[in-house]
């Protein structure tokens, strides 16, 4: 049977498709400022990691962006496969926090990277936003929120907003069709992001549409659902 | 003609004990010799199912002698009966989903139905060629299924002349990308070492060598199930 076996050099290898991840962490003062929010966050990232390192297929497929912001937003983190023993560390950045100038930095990321896979002829993956702020701030109409609201609705990006530290999240909660806005505290933070990761892996799972992708009824989001 | 068949659940499938879902099955009708391949999509409930019932329901379809229409093939009323099929199951776009390979020959002409992703190739021992890409959105992980009525302009057939030698192979996704260049479309050297294969050996001998690549050689490579069907003339 051995001759009658198909050799490596036989088949085709295509590049591998990837899944834009894009973590949005707010870290200013008024998050930071409680060391237990960015010590669960720290290690919500670990956990995060750790699931998508262990998963053979996720391994190669996650393109991860970590964004961090406080009074203006920076990249900590280019779009990039995770490297052996890499850690997310958001940065601190002190100063109002600026979730807008966040999500058009993020917006911005998100088209370059897509303009890389396009010319690298890199097939994809729906990508995924992942939000989380303290958001306190008025409510704002910048078209960074709009262009969102508009991929969210049309399947286009798979958007999970989180609330830290008991805030309101109204600007969160303009992102998505549903309106919903997960609150993370120091009891639930490691099961959000045990929960983000598996969202992860059946979000690359076929299916009609995007739209559908998103709803993530199999994963109990609602134990994090904000009452 | 020669048909052999094989499919294998993948690593990701196979850690939570599911079964594959990708479901071949060939059934033939006095002259006419068909096989049918699906997906089960892996968002769904009832992935393994959809795939299954596809499978069935493709082959009831074409047990009627009318509906072996191997020229202008009139896709409506398949869809229909499709789509029938999975809602008398109580299967729906929410809670199902399959995609679809069909081969359906009397040996002198074919009529080949493709919906979604997998690839069909085609051609003999010295060349091959891709003759059915896969059809995703704008994302590698949204494709067409069945069962939804929009599914009627992503639905292909493709018919022709059979002739000896000639060989056509269909794959799921999970192993498309091993069998040609999605960018350059050129095929894999595995294509004609398959087509040797199925010349020289019979069904049985055929089977036992393809599966025995699927879990030696493809396996290896993808994490998603991995199904393929191949048709000889010989």
């Amino acid at each position: 049977m051995a001759k009658l076996r198909l050799e490596e050099s036989d088949l085709i290898i295509n590049k591998s498709p990837r899944m834009p991840i894009c973590i949005v962490i707010e870290t200013s003062d008024a998050v930071t400022g409680d060391a237990a929010n960015i010590r669960n966050i720290r290690r919500g990232l670990r956990t995060l990691t750790d699931d998508l390192r262990s998963s053979q297929a996720m391994r190669s497929l996650a393109d991860i962006c970590l964004i961090s912001f406080g009074g203006s937003a920076k990249i900590t983190r280019a779009f990039g496969v995770l490297n052996d023993g890499e850690e997310l560390i958001p940065e601190t950045i002190s100063g109002e926090p600026d979730l807008t100038a966040a999500l058009e930095l993020m917006i911005r990321e998100y088209q370059i990277r897509l303009n890389d896979y396009e010319a690298n002829r890199i097939k994809r993956y729906t990508p995924i936003f992942v939000i989380i702020s303290g958001d306190e701030q008025a409510e704002d109409h910048s078209p960074a929120i709009s262009q969102l609201y508009h991929w969210s609705r049309t399947g286009k990006v798979s958007i999970i907003p989180v609330a830290v530290g008991g805030m309101v999240g109204n600007t969160l909660s303009r992102l998505t069709v549903s309106g919903d806005v997960y609150q993370m505290d120091s009891m639930n933070y490691e099961e959000i992001f045990n929960t983000l990761g598996k969202s992860i892996e059946m979000l690359s799972r076929s299916s009609a549409n995007a739209v559908e992708s998103l709803k993530l009824k199999s994963i109990d989001w609602n134990d994090f659902r904000r009452k | 003609m020669k048909i052999a068949y094989a499919s294998l659940a993948g690593k990701k499938n196979q850690k939570k004990n599911m079964l594959c879902q990708d479901v071949i099955g060939r059934f033939s009708f006095d002259t006419y010799q068909l096989v049918v391949l699906s997906d089960g999509a892996g968002s769904k409930d009832y992935a393994r199912e959809s795939a299954e019932l596809m499978v069935r329901s493709t082959g009831a379809f074409f047990c009627d002698p009318k509906h072996r229409q191997l020229t202008d093939f009139q896709t409506g009323e398949f869809i229909q009966f499709i789509n029938q099929e999975f809602w008398r199951n109580d299967l729906n776009k929410k809670n199902a989903g399959a995609t679809l390979q069909f081969f359906l020959s009397d040996g002198n002409r074919y009529l080949i139905g493709h919906l979604g992703d997998g690839v069909i190739l085609c051609g003999d021992p010295t060349e091959s060629k891709v003759l059915s890409l896969p059809e995703n959105g704008p994302v590698v992980n949204q494709t067409y299924l069945f069962p939804i009525e929009e599914t009627a302009d992503h639905f292909r057939t493709l018919e022709g002349t059979v002739s000896k030698d000639d060989f056509f192979v269909f794959s799921s996704d999970g192993m498309a990308d091993l069998l040609y260049n999605n960018i350059t479309l050129e095929t894999a050297a595995a294509c004609a070492k398959i087509a040797e294969w199925a010349r020289e050996f019979d069904e049985e001998e055929l089977e036992k060598i393809l599966k025995d690549n699927l879990s030696s050689v493809f396996f290896k490579k993808t994490n998603d199930d991995i199904g393929i069907a191949v048709v000889y003339a010989d």
